[in-house]
């Protein structure tokens, strides 16, 4: 699958360019200790607002902070918190709504009738609502991202489930004396799994814009930990003389999204619409 | 049908009483006192004493349950405990401004999707359908909070037409209704596009063919038509999606509706009130969400009523 991966993604031009991006921010997520240029926290209050220039190539922040480097360390932030709430969802989503929907009957109606609930709630209020009464900080901002984050995966796999949980094979399995569990794990859950996955690259965009919506807000990542949304959010008081300060994070996030979305589709096209 | 109008009205009301439980339970989930909360330590016994009366926190929590649930069945939302105005009518005051905003953000979204969707789902395979596609994702790839500013920057700051922020004429509402109509716009042409190409793809638009219509014709009367249904629905959903939406986008233009007095409220840990709102915007929603589920199926007989 991996060989096929490649050469497809080879001839779709766009999509190679956004696994090229997504690489190579997570690599700078990885490594964000090293290659900071700066230490994005010292602060240096004669140079605060300065735009760029060759040794700061992103400028100051208000606070005089190399905005390069602050900008490399909320990369790290950001999307260490959209991977690791993607990974929780989407193990929390399937295992949730896909052992529901093959044991069916009251535990499907529970299921549908709790994401309904959910669901009615709209874009990221739910997750407002808890941090704002929780308090903030990365473990609350996880946990109000998760809450939200599951439904998707688990009404995803629900459909499938549903699909191929009477198919013949099933049936074998059962009349061959499997348990109920090896059966969901081993034949149901692997053969309905992939659009769950294509959902999860999908999600990581969603996901890092909730978080970095949240931190705009003030309630998320607070400072002086980087975020791109802090950080947004700072620089909106000074767009008059700092401009610099909105437009670069603004360009990073944009690509890592786009480049998420992108790949997300090519996904979709190719283990969906094959 | 009637059967599914009554099982989507009693849908409805599960999820409006289910809100509000956990609206109520978000009280609970303070860590730590509230009442201390709000009013920071130190502070004297007395007054904490008074507002652990006044926001009713000193009886069983089952007991201020059934009172608050009591007091929102006859339309009571209880009080801001720092302004101390009935939260109802802040919130009636204020939904007008975000109504204004969400519906000229259709407006926005509605005048860029429609004419980037149609193209770009007849002429298949063309630059028509690539650069729909291309500004749709841009519209969901710069979200809200850097919309906002860099439009500020480049149409405020840099050549100023239009003013930074507050509200007033219609030049107030420029920015705010397209940053937060940008990713709308975008959801809007990628649906237009791919349900005028599904419709396209139909056995009826061979057969209108072969009758002997023109090209216009079959696209204005059948192909057009059908492949609205997806989209209304899609807008209606939407604009609940826009009601949310405002928060972020009220608070980077200081827009007086009902999502930044939900940030306000937080921000002062007027408890209450952000409880209020919260329900307000979600109770606002699924109303929103119900209507449109019933139009759709006005729109299209065939759907297939509720699992």
């Amino acid at each position: 699958m991996n060989k096929k991966f490649f050469q497809k993604l080879r001839k779709e031009k766009i999509a190679l360019f956004s696994f090229i991006i997504l690489s190579f921010y997570i690599l700078i997520a990885l490594f964000a200790n090293y290659i900071t240029p700066y230490n994005p926290y010292e602060m240096n209050l004669s140079q605060r607002l300065k735009g760029p220039s060759l040794s700061h190539p992103f400028g100051f922040d208000e606070l005089g902070r190399d905005e390069l480097s602050r900008i490399i360390m909320g990369t790290r932030i950001s999307i260490s918190i959209g991977l690791l709430v993607v990974v929780i969802t989407f193990i929390m989503g399937i295992t949730v709504g896909g052992i529901c929907a093959y044991l069916g009957g009251i535990f499907d109606e529970i299921l549908m009738r709790a994401t309904d609930v959910l669901l009615a709630m709209p874009g990221i209020l739910l997750a407002i609502a808890i941090v704002s009464f929780l308090g903030t900080g990365i473990f609350n901002l996880i946990f109000a991202l998760t809450v939200m984050g599951w439904i998707s995966y688990a009404r995803l796999i629900r459909g499938e489930v549903l699909k191929i949980k009477n198919q013949d094979y099933v049936l074998a399995a059962k009349i061959s004396g499997s348990k109920t569990f090896k059966i969901f794990f081993r034949h149901i859950l692997r053969n309905s799994i992939d659009p769950a996955i294509v959902q999860g690259v999908l999600n990581l965009g969603g996901v890092i814009i909730s978080e970095a919506s949240l931190s705009f807000l003030g309630l998320g990542i607070s400072p002086p930990t980087p975020s791109w949304g802090n950080m947004l959010s700072m620089a909106r008081v000074h767009l008059f003389d700092a401009p610099h300060l909105i437009i670069f994070p603004s360009i990073i996030l944009a690509t890592l999204i786009f480049s998420v979305h992108f790949l997300g589709e090519f996904l979709e096209e190719m283990f969906i619409h094959r | 049908m009637k059967k599914y109008l009554l099982k989507r009205f009693l849908i409805s009301i599960f999820s409006l009483w289910a809100i509000f439980t956990f609206v109520s339970l978000l009280i609970r989930i303070i860590p730590g006192d509230p009442v201390i909360m709000m009013l920071g330590e130190g502070a004297p016994p007395a007054n904490v004493k008074k507002l652990r009366r006044e926001l009713g926190l000193d009886k069983p929590f089952y007991i201020q349950y059934l009172n608050d649930l009591n007091g929102l069945l006859h339309g009571n939302l209880k009080k801001s405990w720092i302004t101390g105005k009935d939260n109802l009518r802040t919130i009636l005051n204020r939904y007008p401004a975000t109504i204004t905003l969400a519906f000229f953000s259709m407006i926005f979204a509605i005048l860029i999707s429609f004419p980037l969707g149609i193209l770009g789902g007849l002429k298949k395979d063309t630059l028509w359908e690539k650069g729909a596609t291309f500004i749709s994702v841009m519209g969901i790839s710069i979200p809200h909070f850097a919309l906002g500013p860099l439009l500020i920057l480049f149409f405020s700051i840099l050549i100023p037409i239009f003013p930074v922020s507050g509200m007033g004429g219609f030049s107030h509402i420029v920015l705010p209704a397209i940053t937060l109509g940008s990713g709308l716009s975008a959801y809007l042409t990628k649906m237009i596009k791919k349900s005028i190409q599904n419709e396209l793809e139909k056995p009826y638009v061979l057969c209108a063919y072969a009758k002997g219509l023109s090209k216009f014709e079959v696209i204005k009367n059948h192909v057009f038509k059908n492949s609205m249904i997806p989209v209304i629905t899609l807008m209606g959903l939407q604009f609940g999606v826009l009601l949310s939406g405002a928060i972020i986008t009220e608070t980077i233009f200081s827009w007086p509706g009902i999502g930044r007095l939900l940030i306000r409220a937080i921000e002062s840990r007027d408890y209450p009130l952000a409880q209020a709102t919260i329900l307000a915007i979600s109770f606002t929603y699924i109303f929103v969400t119900a209507v449109v589920d019933v139009i759709y199926t006005i729109l299209d007989p065939r759907i297939k009523f509720y699992e």
